[in-house]
């Protein structure tokens, strides 16, 4: 039983990743505007920052703002490699995972000094400090006039030229593998050590659960995705700009896992999507949304303020909640589909066995006789 | 003036077969506040010991330097499991107490609400699986293996203690004496040597109290174990324990078989003030 949901959910990611795919082969058959592609294209990249801070935040517990740095760095090693060194862009990625790690090592340790909202600061000042490193280190990020990487031509091993069409199905192609690893997270022994840790710390290190190793393991990988996501921005956009790697971001990401709920991983998808995607992709569609851009803003603020007083469990919950009255319902129709069978079933035992009035007294006449007694 | 029973202690610690817990001049003092004082007391293999004392007598501290919450700022703690060396437990990180048999159940229980009543048995588990990490991110088919075993284990344990039933619900919500036992069977997982239970009484009626005390010497019994209980409700305690210790103000006053203490006079001051 297992298996298969597990099977179900792989098959799911497989299937949002092609459906993602098709959304650029419309685009180039020129059935969907290149505008909603782009928009679908930066939904994916948030989609990766997001699932690493879910992990952080939703199964190991500890507060971060330190995300939009962390993706701003990602895009400045990335574009400084693509524009200065002849590295092949999966070695680039490597590069840009191998600094997540440190990075996540890094500031994992702090977490063990700090908690809760405190964490949150010194998360936020580091993705401050990163902020100034990205204005100022001009030979290395352009400083604010940005970094832009429209010389390199970069070639996925060596074959494939990484355009905007390309790199649409490679970001595709990475989204699918990190929402499978991220699942796998979810439902492991390890996924469960950072619940225990998440609730109850004393008692997760009752169990053997160390807490240096498991918020290590969830600030690196949180960085690492966060890393991923940069480099696959810069291979994107092609350009950077400190402005993009604000507090703005960061509590976006925070909105998103709060909207999403942690319960369950298309919850996030969902929730990903609403903040970052659907003023973009959808809404512009309609004028009231095109003259006023903020109003999107206004949306999202009320939305997480009813999420988090009303509806703590976010789009997951709602997810559980449809399938749960889902199942009722159909066990319900299931019963009344059996009973009304047996109904049936019964009416046509009893037509069988019942004999008409007259058959009866025939029947009784004759079994009188044969007991060679009249009763008259 | 003190009464004190001599048990089979040695003052230095060389060990006898007998005892499985020695605590040599356990001191913790937090600033100016000495919270527990030269405690010095054996804990034997296989018996049912109970710590008691009024309340702010130091229990907890005591408890919590022993399960390596608190590093007691003088004095020692030693651990001897059965065919193995002593283990000097001041020296051991908090997380890895239960890897020499020894787990601790907390008074205001503290389970996982995300996760069910198996799920929250088999994080006793994670230290033993191969490979954690790898095996996690990529549901490797041994740790397919391993969860079926650990799975297996806490399912027994959830039967044997009359919880199967809740198997697969979170803790959330449940009624407080099952949520007590659901951290006994927690704690049972690893086949431990020595329970350390934190006022496993608190909270429960006077049913549920003589249920837990059937419950504990099942447990002593099935699973061949030493428990240590600190404990404030007396008739649980004295009614199983096979000796206890007393204290008051961090330090020992009186230790022995539950009648010997409670004909203690130190001990009887300490409860019920002085005439």
């Amino acid at each position: 039983m297992k298996k298969t949901r597990n099977l179900y959910q792989y098959i799911g990611f497989i299937v949002f990743g092609v459906a993602l795919i098709l959304i650029q082969v419309l685009s180039g058959a020129r059935i969907i505007s290149t505008s909603v592609t782009r928009g679908f294209g930066s939904y994916m990249i948030h989609v990766i920052i997001v699932l690493g801070y879910f992990l952080l935040l939703g199964y190991a517990g500890l507060a971060s703002l330190g995300t939009a740095g962390f993706v701003g760095l990602g895009t400045y090693i990335t574009g400084y490699l693509l524009l200065h060194t002849p590295l092949p862009p999966l070695l680039i990625l490597l590069i840009t995972m191998l600094v997540g790690v440190i990075l996540g090592f890094v500031v994992g340790f702090i977490s063990l000094r700090i908690e809760g909202m405190y964490l949150a600061i010194i998360t936020l000042a580091l993705s401050e400090m990163l902020s100034v490193l990205f204005k100022n280190a001009i030979g290395f990020t352009g400083g604010t006039s940005g970094l832009n990487t429209y010389g390199a031509k970069p070639k996925l091993f060596g074959l494939i030229l990484l355009d905007r069409t390309n790199t649409f199905y490679f970001i595709a192609v990475v989204v699918v593998i990190l929402l499978v690893l991220t699942y796998n997270l979810t439902k492991s022994p390890v996924g469960r050590a950072m619940l225990s840790m998440k609730n109850s710390e004393s008692a997760a290190q009752t169990m053997g659960v160390s807490s240096l190793k498991y918020r290590l393991f969830a600030f690196i990988v949180s960085s690492v995705f966060a890393m991923i996501a940069g480099f696959l921005y810069m291979l994107y956009y092609r350009y950077s700009e400190p402005t993009k790697w604000t507090i703005n971001l960061s509590l976006n990401v925070l909105a998103s896992v709060v909207i999403g709920g942690t319960g369950s991983i298309w919850g996030i998808l969902i929730g990903t999507y609403f903040v970052f995607s659907l003023n973009d992709t959808l809404l512009t569609n309609f004028t009231f949304f095109q003259q006023n851009p903020n109003a999107f803003i206004f949306l999202t603020g009320t939305l997480m303020i009813l999420v988090v007083m009303f509806y703590p469990g976010g789009i997951s919950q709602l997810i559980f909640t449809i399938k749960y009255k889902g199942k009722i319902l159909l066990g319900k129709l299931a019963k009344m589909r059996a009973e009304k069978k047996e109904a049936l079933a019964s009416q046509a035992a009893v037509a069988e066995v019942a004999l008409s009035p007259s058959e009866t007294d025939q029947k009784m006449k004759e079994g009188d006789e044969h007991d060679g007694k009249s009763a008259k | 003036m003190m009464e004190k029973v001599q048990n089979s202690v040695a003052t230095e610690h060389t060990t006898s077969d007998d005892v499985i817990l020695s605590l040599r001049n356990l001191t913790m003092r937090f600033g100016g506040l000495t919270a527990v004082s030269d405690l010095t007391f054996d804990v034997k293999r296989g018996e049912i010991f109970g710590l008691i004392g009024p309340n702010g007598a130091g229990k907890t501290t005591a408890f919590n330097c022993i399960t390596q919450f608190y590093k007691a700022t003088e004095g020692d703690v030693y651990f001897y499991p059965k065919d193995k060396a002593e283990v000097h437990l001041n020296k051991v990180a908090v997380h890895d107490v239960i890897k020499h048999g020894i787990i601790r159940t907390f008074q205001n229980v503290e389970l996982v609400w995300e996760l069910t009543v198996l799920e929250n048995l088999m994080v006793t588990y994670t230290t033993k699986y191969k490979s954690i990490i790898v095996g996690s991110l990529f549901h490797m088919p041994w740790q397919k293996k391993e969860d079926a075993i650990v799975r297996d284990k806490a399912l027994n344990i959830l039967a044997f203690l009359g919880l199967y039933h809740y198997k697969d619900i979170s803790p959330y919500g449940l009624p407080y004496g099952i949520k007590k036992k659901i951290e006994l069977a927690r704690a049972l997982m690893i086949n431990p040597e020595l329970i350390i239970l934190d006022e496993p009484a608190a909270g429960l009626n006077e049913r549920e109290t003589e249920e837990l005390a059937e419950t504990i010497r099942m447990i002593r019994d099935m699973y061949n174990t030493t428990i240590f209980l600190v404990e404030h409700d007396m008739p649980l305690v004295m009614g199983i324990s096979d000796r206890v210790a007393a204290i008051n103000f961090g330090k020992l006053i009186g230790i022995g078989t539950p009648q010997e203490v409670q004909n203690m006079q130190a001990v009887r001051e300490a409860y019920l003030g002085s005439e």
